[in-house]
């Protein structure tokens, strides 16, 4: 093929010629010497080349793929293959079962209220500002992490973070006493893990915002919270755990439960795992929580009910699990924890929901699943999520 | 150190290896998501059907969890899998043929070839296909199998190596004659083609 041919060709022409073709597959210097100075002496044919190069990068061996259904029947398949011989061993209460964690698999009840509220709802909880982890230390400065952090003190206040990428040391002279606190503000989509330093474990939440000090005081322990965390309190007899919220204080002697307080949630609520936590309302009322229990707060009102405690601890664990939960609530976490606006149409809003997603890194996927269990598609709009009823 | 979010960095393969041998079978659920089809390509490559494929596969990951005290040593999980996938199809291939003597190496691996590119007409796009098919049937089986897996798959020639029980060595030889072979492929046609115009000219 001279040039003189190539001069005519458009970008399927290119890209189903063979010596072109044989360039993008399996270049040599012959090939590359020859295209390169072809699109050197055409310069108006280089938009026709790049679209070829496009249409070839975009070629599939064997693209063969399972369907989503394939691959939820054939999990539950192998899932069942391996209980029926046994292999799986006894798992600690709160891991997850394998078939739950590969996407939302159970649906037990789905149905729809018919009631109509006005307009559409808009879910936005990404707060403007900074997209990566920041820690502010007693001396007011401040260290910030593109990705999720498991961050530790131990006693002496040294402080070790880990990432996915690196590993950080500070070491900070600190002193007992009135200093102002570390600040830990979690993003919109990112979540992270804190050890403090009497040892107790903290998993916070996407879009939180955490403050403690670096080394608790003889006498009192006490942190504040803007947001969601679940909280494994080291036990100490003698040296009370307060959690304070925008709306009420949680006074602990050793044990596990998970606070959920954004400002801009109608509902605040504290769901207690195991031990004994006492709520402290600003009226002064106090209520004490037994193990399975879930606080709720809204409005200046509270009640108490018994809960199944993993719905609202499974996020610490990278899913979401729900019983009964209304689809907006779904979104809204969703939302907050991938750092996308979601907006629902009221007639999807109100679908109640049992199961479990798994929060894969690509939003995509999960949208994908929720939309195969219950009758809901979805569309990007820019960098928005728009939900509606099917 | 605990995890922070076991549903992260899904991509890399090491730590999910390392999450599903300490037990945790969030990470098993991540394998399956991300090797079942990658696998299912392979065995469609190597001719099988999708129901065949889906019980050879099913039984792949039963053996992965239940085999998993033997595996701290595993090079690759990868390659474990298609290969735990190959050996499970050559035993269903002897099964159903009900003949001895037929191992991998007879194989015949095919190729099916997608433009996915939506902008192109469809005379156009058979026609991408047909020629890109027709380089890779130049190829001999053994050959078009070491490509696809190569740059496919992504596998690295010790991987292959494993993978079609030859050296590193014989891999690397494969692929590049190949390649030449790729490169090679109608030059004499062309030339023939072009002194023919010439002469009618």
């Amino acid at each position: 093929m001279t040039d003189e041919n190539y001069s005519k060709f458009n970008a399927s022409e290119f890209a189903a010629d063979e010596s072109f073709l044989k360039w993008r597959m399996v270049a040599d210097e012959e090939s590359d010497r020859f295209w390169t100075h072809f699109i050197e002496t055409h310069p108006r044919k280089k938009e026709e080349i790049l679209s070829a190069i496009r249409i070839v990068n975009s070629i599939r061996i064997n693209d063969y793929q399972f369907t989503q259904n394939e691959l939820l029947t054939e999990w539950a398949r192998i899932n069942h293959s391996i209980k029926k011989s046994g292999i799986r061993r006894k798992r600690l209460v709160y891991t997850l079962s394998i078939a739950s964690s590969l996407a939302v698999l159970l649906i037990v009840s789905y149905f729809s209220f018919f009631t109509k509220p006005a307009q559409e709802k808009r879910f936005i909880t990404g707060r403007p500002g900074n997209k990566e982890i920041e820690l502010t230390l007693p001396d007011q400065s401040s260290v910030t992490f593109g990705e999720n952090a498991d961050i530790v003190y131990d006693q002496e206040g040294n402080i070790t973070v880990n990432t996915a990428k690196k590993k950080e040391r500070f070491a900070k002279k600190t002193i007992k006493g009135d200093l102002p606190l570390n600040k830990l503000i979690v993003p919109p989509g990112k979540i992270s893990s804190l050890t403090l330093a009497d040892g107790s474990k903290i998993w916070i939440d996407s879009g939180t915002t955490l403050e403690f000090p670096s080394v608790f005081e003889d006498d009192r322990r006490e942190i504040n919270v803007n947001g969601e965390i679940y909280i494994e309190v080291a036990h100490q007899a003698k040296n009370p755990f307060l959690v304070h919220t925008s709306a009420f204080s949680v006074n602990v002697l050793g044990t596990k439960f998970n606070v959920s307080a954004y400002p801009e949630d109608a509902v605040q609520r504290v769901v207690l795992v195991q031990g004994s936590v006492e709520v402290r309302m600003p009226s002064g009322e106090e209520s004490k929580l037994e193990p399975d229990e879930m606080f709720s707060w809204s409005e200046k009102e509270y009640h108490l009910e018994k809960v199944d405690v993993y719905d609202h601890i499974s996020w610490k664990d990278g899913i979401f699990r729900f019983t009964g939960e209304p689809l907006e609530n779904i979104l809204t976490r969703l939302s907050r924890h991938y750092d996308v606006p979601i907006t629902c149409d009221s007639d999807a809003r109100k679908i109640q929901v049992t199961g479990k997603l798994a929060l894969f890194d690509d939003l995509t996927m999960v949208l994908d699943n929720i939309t195969v269990i219950i009758p809901v598609t979805y569309e990007r709009e820019n960098n928005k999520i728009i939900i509606s009823k099917k | 150190m605990y995890v922070v979010d076991p549903l992260r960095n899904m991509e890399d393969e090491d730590s999910l290896l390392t999450r599903f041998l300490k037990g945790e079978d969030t990470a098993f659920a991540l394998i399956y998501r991300k090797y079942a089809n990658p696998l299912l390509s392979y065995g469609q490559g190597l001719g099988f059907d999708r129901e065949t494929l889906k019980d050879a596969i099913h039984d792949v990951f039963c053996k992965l969890y239940a085999n998993k005290r033997f595996l701290e040593n595993i090079k690759s999980l990868k390659s474990y899998l298609f290969k735990s996938l190959r050996n499970r199809l050559i035993n269903i291939h002897k099964s159903q043929t009900d003949q001895i003597g037929i191992d991998g190496n007879e194989s015949h691996f095919t190729v099916k070839v997608t433009v996915l590119d939506e902008l192109i007409r469809d005379e156009d796009r058979l026609q991408i296909r047909n020629g890109v098919e027709k380089y890779l049937n130049c190829l001999t089986s053994r050959q078009r199998e070491a490509v696809y897996l190569r740059f496919i798959q992504d596998l690295d020639y010790e991987e292959i190596a494993v993978l079609l029980d030859m050296s590193p060595h014989a891999v690397r030889k494969l692929t590049s004659r190949a390649i030449i072979r790729i490169r090679e492929h109608n030059k004499l046609l062309l030339f023939l083609l072009f002194h023919l115009q010439s002469l009618y000219l």
